[in-house]
């Protein structure tokens, strides 16, 4: 079901289930991982409410062919666990996916790290951050059903 | 010389000062000044004011007799150099009445408490990188710093200071401060940048780009379908995710099409991942 704000009016358009405890992400931290598709390619993404835009594992953006489709500004800079990953950002599409209600696309912002030679990332192929991109968009957690709520605002 | 009076009357508000100047002069400095304020608004509920007058009108004719375009009482003026010349600023804050205050639930409330009174805000070392949407200033800047900037900017390159107009009018110094708030992760900061760049200089092709790419996320459809699969695919998932660590898989319609140690590897087995979930397990 979805909520619905105290004017009646409704909270969320889409719910989507949410993933905990992949093992071996994010180095078993807990974290929240919901279905999307950033691109041409379908993941499911961590939130990080403390992040920034929409980070993508190179690879992952590879697959997604985002740097052959997306008009692209470089070059940004993100840290990560105290380190400093320079990279590319594009403008490019992405798609929350609901399981219930209505998906929702929106154009946004995805960081695309510059790696070394045999280097690999070290985050999960996806990451939703707040800044720049979850604080445009109305969303909720229930864990009861381990449910991800979200629409436009 | 005297700075002529970009304003007649005894009170002149940044408000006042910019809708009188020509937008020409405005889009840069005037922009983001009301940006700054627009900062305020948006991010405390509250909306920052500043009233100017030169300190020879001061002197002639004392305090402002009216309240500030909020209505709230302006506190003692400060003596501040803009431009080469001396003006007295009043700081004073207001509600935002018409801002959708909905939209705002959760944004931080630091700067309220730290103005509590106003008396303290010429002297208070307010910093503004704790608020949202100032991180390209306020790491190293005053709420005084900021709005002198902004204001001896706004009062144009035919009265400024050059150093003012150098560090707002150059196209390619505008590139350069965004690239630099990008090198620096202040991606908001690069966003609004080059968002009052692009207008500044509309026949800038890297600052249109720049704004384009860069502009806040946009709503494209809220009415797509739902997806069945994505039960299914969360189902396999929780069960079987842990027999694969290390490996990027596939999952289409709650069942594994394909697995690999790279994408790459993952795709040479798998030539069609459309619609299936590709995740590393690792």
């Amino acid at each position: 079901m979805l909520r619905r704000s105290s004017d009646g009016s409704r909270f969320a358009t889409g719910r989507g289930q949410f993933l905990t405890d992949l093992p071996g992400v994010a180095g078993g931290l807990p974290r929240i991982f919901v279905d999307v598709t950033i691109a041409s390619a379908r993941t499911y993404a961590a939130l990080d409410t403390g992040g920034g835009y929409v980070v993508c594992d190179p690879e992952f953006a590879n697959l997604a062919m985002i740097p052959a489709g997306a008009e692209c500004v470089g070059t940004a800079g993100i840290e990560v666990r105290g380190r400093l990953y320079s990279g590319t950002l594009y403008r490019t599409r992405m798609e929350l996916i609901a399981h219930e209600g209505s998906s929702l696309e929106l154009e946004g912002v995805a960081f695309v790290p510059s790696l070394d030679a045999g280097a690999t990332w070290p985050l999960p192929p996806a990451v939703l951050g707040f800044r720049g991109m979850l604080e445009y968009l109305r969303f909720a957690i229930d864990p009861r059903d381990e449910s991800f709520y979200f629409g436009s605002c | 010389m005297p700075l002529p009076l970009p304003f007649e009357g005894p009170e002149p508000s940044a408000r006042h000062i910019i809708a009188q100047k020509p937008p020409t002069l405005l889009d840069m400095a005037g922009g983001l000044a009301s940006d700054a304020l627009g900062n305020y608004v948006r991010s405390e509920l509250t909306c920052i004011e500043f009233l100017l007058r030169p300190s020879a009108v001061e002197s002639q004719h004392g305090a402002p007799r009216r309240r500030s375009v909020g209505g709230a009482k302006p506190g003692n003026p400060v003596q501040q150099p803009i431009a080469g010349h001396e003006f007295a600023v009043y700081f004073t804050w207001s509600s935002a009445r018409r801002v959708k205050k909905e939209r705002l639930a959760g944004r931080t409330v630091v700067l309220r408490s730290l103005l509590e009174s106003e008396s303290q805000l010429p002297s208070f070392p307010t910093r503004l990188e704790r608020t949202q949407g100032f991180d390209a200033w306020g790491a190293s800047h005053s709420v005084l710093d900021i709005v002198t900037y902004y204001l001896a900017a706004t009062f144009g390159p035919s009265q400024g200071d050059a150093s003012w107009r150098s560090e707002s009018s150059d196209e390619q110094n505008v590139v350069a401060e965004v690239e630099g708030a990008l090198r620096e992760g202040r991606f908001r900061a690069a966003s609004e940048l080059a968002a009052v760049g692009a207008r500044r200089f509309p026949s800038s092709a890297e600052l249109a780009k720049m704004a384009r790419v860069l502009a806040p996320p946009r709503v494209l459809r809220e009415d797509l379908p739902s997806h069945e699969s994505s039960a299914l695919n969360k189902a396999w998932f929780d069960a079987h995710a842990r027999e694969h660590l290390g490996r990027w898989v596939a999952v289409k319609d709650g069942a594994l099409i394909g697995e690999g140690a790279s994408v790459e590897e993952l795709r040479e087995r798998v030539p069609d991942l459309s619609r299936a979930v590709v995740m590393r397990v690792a």
